[in-house]
């Protein structure tokens, strides 16, 4: 068993990030998906947030189990939680995505904290990160995914 | 049957109109809340006193919260957008819980990162302590084993506050922008 995302999935995820906001229609029928992702303009030094959607269209579990980046100190997985109107994050070290099942991080909800922003972002910027992940009880592999940089 | 529940419903929803003159969660009656005076990083002060004519829109968050906090402030710039000019007479104050690492020019810098018209204000601890209490807010720093060091949770609502000083309604986290511009534009 391959843990390997297939090269022509792995084209068609980078495309699909590299076009954030594209339809998914000319998206691979099987393989882990990533569309609609964007990171946060933020200032040097600041905490900076990116969002993505990642869709399992793989017939076994993908765990991401972290993230990576030379934009900033740290990136970590973090959920919003609202509680009696008080907002809590809550780390997660691994999020699950079960076979045909997407996970669609957004604002107010699952996101990437990017920790100490290493140099300002702005609007028609890109940044780069890595997702570690494992696909079912394979070996871990990582999917590097370019994000555009939207307004704060 | 189906009519009684139909007459219910419009009953229901006449009645909350009668009851909430906002799109937001409706103060009633209003309540006076004190005003708090912030230094800033050019020495001059600000403060929530009460301005005629122009209303307040209060958030309390921190500048290293990567998610609700520039979500709010996001949302902040469609309002202004959808007010056009009249915005200009809206008070947007950004205030941060987390004084120990924002100081009144990190905060400053970070509101005004999404509008310079945006106000962020970082005060000492009693300032922060009181104001938080007034508004029945809390904020908490939460130990984190990341690489934040810390973070703080924090109400998420927003308080909107007339320009007598009461604050009229409040707009829970997750509320769209639109409420909040529709009571503006009755507010301006």
């Amino acid at each position: 068993m391959t843990t390997r995302v297939p090269a022509v999935t792995l084209g068609a995820v980078l495309l699909a990030a590299a076009c954030a906001g594209d339809a998914t229609d000319d998206a691979p029928a099987r393989g882990l998906l990533l569309r609609d992702g964007w990171a946060r303009a933020a200032d040097s030094g600041a905490t900076g947030g990116a969002y993505l959607v990642l869709e399992n269209r793989d017939t076994t579990p993908v765990s991401i189990t972290g993230v990576s980046t030379a934009a900033a100190d740290a990136a970590e997985l973090h959920e919003t939680m609202v509680h009696d109107g008080v907002a809590h994050m809550m780390p997660h070290a691994d999020l699950a995505i079960a076979p045909g099942a997407t996970l669609a991080m957004a604002p107010g909800g699952m996101h990437l904290m990017l920790v100490g922003m290493r140099r300002a972002v702005a609007e028609g910027d890109t940044v780069a990160v890595v997702l570690q992940f494992t696909r079912g009880a394979g070996a871990a592999d990582s999917l590097p995914v370019r994000l555009p940089v939207r307004a704060p | 049957m189906r009519r009684g529940a139909l007459l219910l419903a419009a009953l229901l929803l006449t009645g909350c109109d009668a009851l909430a003159p906002w799109r937001g969660l409706t103060i009633d009656p209003p309540r006076p809340v004190p005003a708090f005076t912030f230094a800033q990083a050019d020495g001059t002060p600000f403060s929530t006193a009460p301005e005629p004519g122009r209303p307040l829109v209060l958030f309390f968050g921190y500048t290293h919260c990567p998610d609700v906090c520039p979500t709010t402030l996001a949302d902040w710039r469609r309002v202004q957008r959808q007010l056009g000019d009249a915005a200009a007479r809206v008070r947007f104050v950004f205030v941060s819980v987390d004084p120990a690492r924002d100081t009144p020019a990190v905060a400053a810098a970070y509101a005004a990162r999404f509008s310079p018209a945006f106000t962020g204000v970082s005060g000492d601890s009693a300032t922060t302590a009181g104001m938080l209490r007034a508004f029945d807010a809390t904020a908490t720093p939460e130990p984190t084993t990341g690489a934040s060091g810390y973070l703080v949770s924090h109400s998420s609502q927003l308080f909107l506050v007339d320009d007598q000083g009461r604050l009229v309604a409040l707009y829970p986290f997750g509320t769209g922008w639109e409420a909040l511009a529709a009571d503006l534009e009755k507010l301006l």
